[in-house]
């Protein structure tokens, strides 16, 4: 017998930045997945179901807001050394330094703002659409730039065992040798050598070639890779509440919907949300045996922006660290146990409206009915309290006297 | 049987070369320097939009209209941007008007905000009404819907949106009164009780007290029944 307000929030958060973005990962775009079993994102074992036991009283929920994040991918890194000047489509800095992670970002320069699309070098880069008119004195300028964060990442590799022959190295089951590890160097017994190539992903060629280790020995290789983390995302979600299997938005035509929008029921609301645009006002009740489920849809594509982005740059693969937060839902709900929750089923029969008062309201009237309230018990002792008096007072007037 | 509290959002964005959506929301893809490959639609000044059929944006593929067991409370309306103003349809009737009683803009986006969270500074509006108070109905059979008027082109030529403060949005929230509920709100309609959720509780509650007092009254007339008859005696 219990009333708790209970809640559960899921959170969408990045795979981790040493690991390469995989599309299933995370939710596809049109497609809803349930915050609960949905497999993505913190979960738990089993769908929502409401024992027998138990009554639910869905309060309010909330989602991510916001619909665009073009503005999200561009960080806030600013670039500002030099000057340049413009010639059509083709910018030329003056002491410079340009870099390819600035594409993508806009350039600002005699309050005109261009989108760079093409890196060539430290001093070049091309814009979409030319300054009008060209900058032909060399003019100071702003890049705004950023679409996640470019960087440089040390990792090792030591899986299996390698063979050394000149300067061929040959690893045994379960290397998987990569191009990112030309450049790096790998330790063999204590000798530290450069690997200029790799070959196959079984085999590395070494700078100077080591003393021949023809035994299968341990080995580390130590590298460093260049990604991309991304590290905003707005998601364009909407939350549909399902039980059973009915879901309870429909749009007005009558069909299913995807629910409502983070914008509509935002989570973590802001001063900007206050009042906020929708409260789930009569909530929604789950009766005992039914299942119930949030299901989360995100409408910003995900994968087909990094898809886009690697086929764009395809030395740079794109991560998502475990830092990013690209979705999370809220709900909060009311867990109605035991007795109370038989209460709950008696008010929704009575037509009384479920909240935590009126239960409580219920359960003082049964109080009342079977008289074990505070009140009742007073009366009861104030008239206990008079007989025995009176009954003293007979005692004295009729001379009896009690033992003991 | 239910009450349920449903929304509708329109948004005048669109992918690809069509000006409006009848799948709902899009799918919103983005190219390789995060460049959104969508477009915020033209909407004309001075012109009503629909927001559910009215060609732009996310849209229905039907006008609104409740089946014949369906009643609809309209009790909260928004708008985005200051230009931005709504007016309510049911059948042909506008709900908003004029002093002189010519359909107006309606419920002007300063005074009933939708805004995105992104909105910040002198922008940022704090909602003149929490709610529609008296609410609007649209009875069973009724079509509605909600326009979308501008005092301003929005999107001129159709735009590419760089923010969310660049796109046009509409948002309505409404009472779905479903099944044996809708009778009581009708019934409540004929009584002129407003009518939202509380109310069709308390109309049950009293249709529950009404049956028991039916139910005493039915074993007296059974007393007094079995009281007249002749005794038998054995």
């Amino acid at each position: 017998m219990s009333i708790t307000i209970q809640n559960y929030e899921w959170n969408l958060t990045g795979a981790g930045d040493f690991i390469p973005f995989n599309a299933n990962s995370y939710p596809s775009a049109g497609n809803d997945t349930s915050i609960f079993i949905g497999g993505i994102g913190n979960n738990i074992e089993i769908p929502p179901y409401v024992s027998e036991t138990q009554f639910v009283v869905i309060d309010k929920f909330g989602s991510t807001p916001g619909v665009l994040c073009q503005t999200n991918l561009v960080n806030n890194l600013t670039e500002t050394t030099g000057t340049i000047t413009s010639v059509g489509t083709a910018v030329t800095g003056i002491g410079t330094a340009f870099t390819n992670s600035m594409l993508g970002g806009t350039i600002t320069s005699g309050g005109q703002t261009r989108n760079i699309v093409a890196f060539i070098s430290a001093t070049s880069i091309t814009i979409d659409i030319a300054f009008a008119p060209d900058i032909a004195v060399a003019a100071a300028f702003n890049i705004s730039f950023g679409v996640g964060l470019q960087t440089n990442k040390a990792r090792t590799f030591s899986t299996g065992l390698v063979t050394t022959a000149g300067v061929t190295v040959t690893g045994s089951a379960g290397a998987a040798f990569t191009n990112d590890m030309i450049g790096g160097t790998i330790t063999i017994g204590g000798v530290v050598s450069t690997i200029t190539a790799r070959p196959t992903a079984t085999s590395l060629t070494l700078a100077v070639a080591p003393a021949a280790t023809p035994v299968p020995t341990l080995y580390i290789i130590n590298y460093t890779v260049n990604e991309i983390d991304l590290t905003t995302w707005i998601p364009n979600g909407f939350v549909q509440i399902v039980v059973n299997t009915t879901g309870y938005y429909q749009d007005p035509q009558n069909t299913w919907q995807h629910g409502l929008s983070g914008d509509a029921a935002p989570y973590p609301a802001s001063l900007n949300d206050v009042p906020s645009s929708y409260a789930l006002k009569p909530s929604i009740y789950i009766l005992p045996e039914q299942t119930w489920d949030f299901r989360y849809t995100m409408m910003n594509d995900l994968a087909g922006y990094v898809a886009a982005r690697t086929a764009y740059t395809p030395t740079l693969s794109t991560t998502i660290p475990a830092t990013t937060t690209l979705a999370q839902c809220y709900v909060q709900y009311y867990l109605f146990d035991g007795a109370d929750s038989l209460i709950c089923q008696q008010l929704l029969e009575l037509g009384i409206a479920i909240t935590v008062e009126n239960v409580e309201w219920y359960k003082k009237m049964l109080l009342k009915e079977r008289g074990l309230d505070t009140d009742t018990w007073e009366h009861y002792l104030q008239v206990s309290l008079a007989y025995r008096e009176r009954e003293m007072k007979n005692d004295k007037l009729y001379g009896r006297t009690r033992k003991g | 049987m239910s009450l349920r509290r449903q929304a509708y959002e329109w948004r005048n964005i669109t992918t690809g070369t069509s000006i409006v959506s009848n799948i709902g929301h899009p799918i919103l893809t983005y190219d390789a320097l995060g460049v959104v490959q969508a477009t915020a639609r033209q909407v004309l000044g001075n012109n009503p939009t629909d927001i559910m059929v009215g060609g732009i944006g996310n849209n229905l593929e039907m006008p609104a209209a409740n089946r014949a067991h369906q009643f609809v409370v309209i009790d909260n309306i928004g708008s985005f941007p200051s230009t931005a103003a709504l007016n309510i349809r049911i059948e042909t009737t506008r709900y908003f008007q004029s002093p002189d009683g010519v359909p107006s803009e309606g419920m002007p986006a300063l005074a009933m905000p939708f805004q995105p969270s992104t909105i910040t500074g002198n922008q940022e509006v704090i909602p003149y009404f929490a709610k529609l108070m008296p609410t609007v109905y649209v009875l069973p059979g009724q079509t509605w819907g909600i326009e979308y008027n501008t005092t301003a082109t929005l999107n001129a030529g159709g735009t590419i949106p760089l923010t969310d403060n660049t796109i046009a949005r509409a948002f309505v929230a409404y009472l779905l009164i479903d099944g044996p509920d809708q009778l009581i709100a009708m019934k409540l309609l004929s009584q002129e009780i407003p009518i939202n959720s509380e109310n069709i509780q308390w109309y049950k509650q009293q249709l529950i007290r009404n049956r028991l007092r039916a139910d005493l009254g039915m074993e007296k007339t059974l007393e007094e029944t079995l009281g007249s008859k002749d005794r038998r005696f054995i």
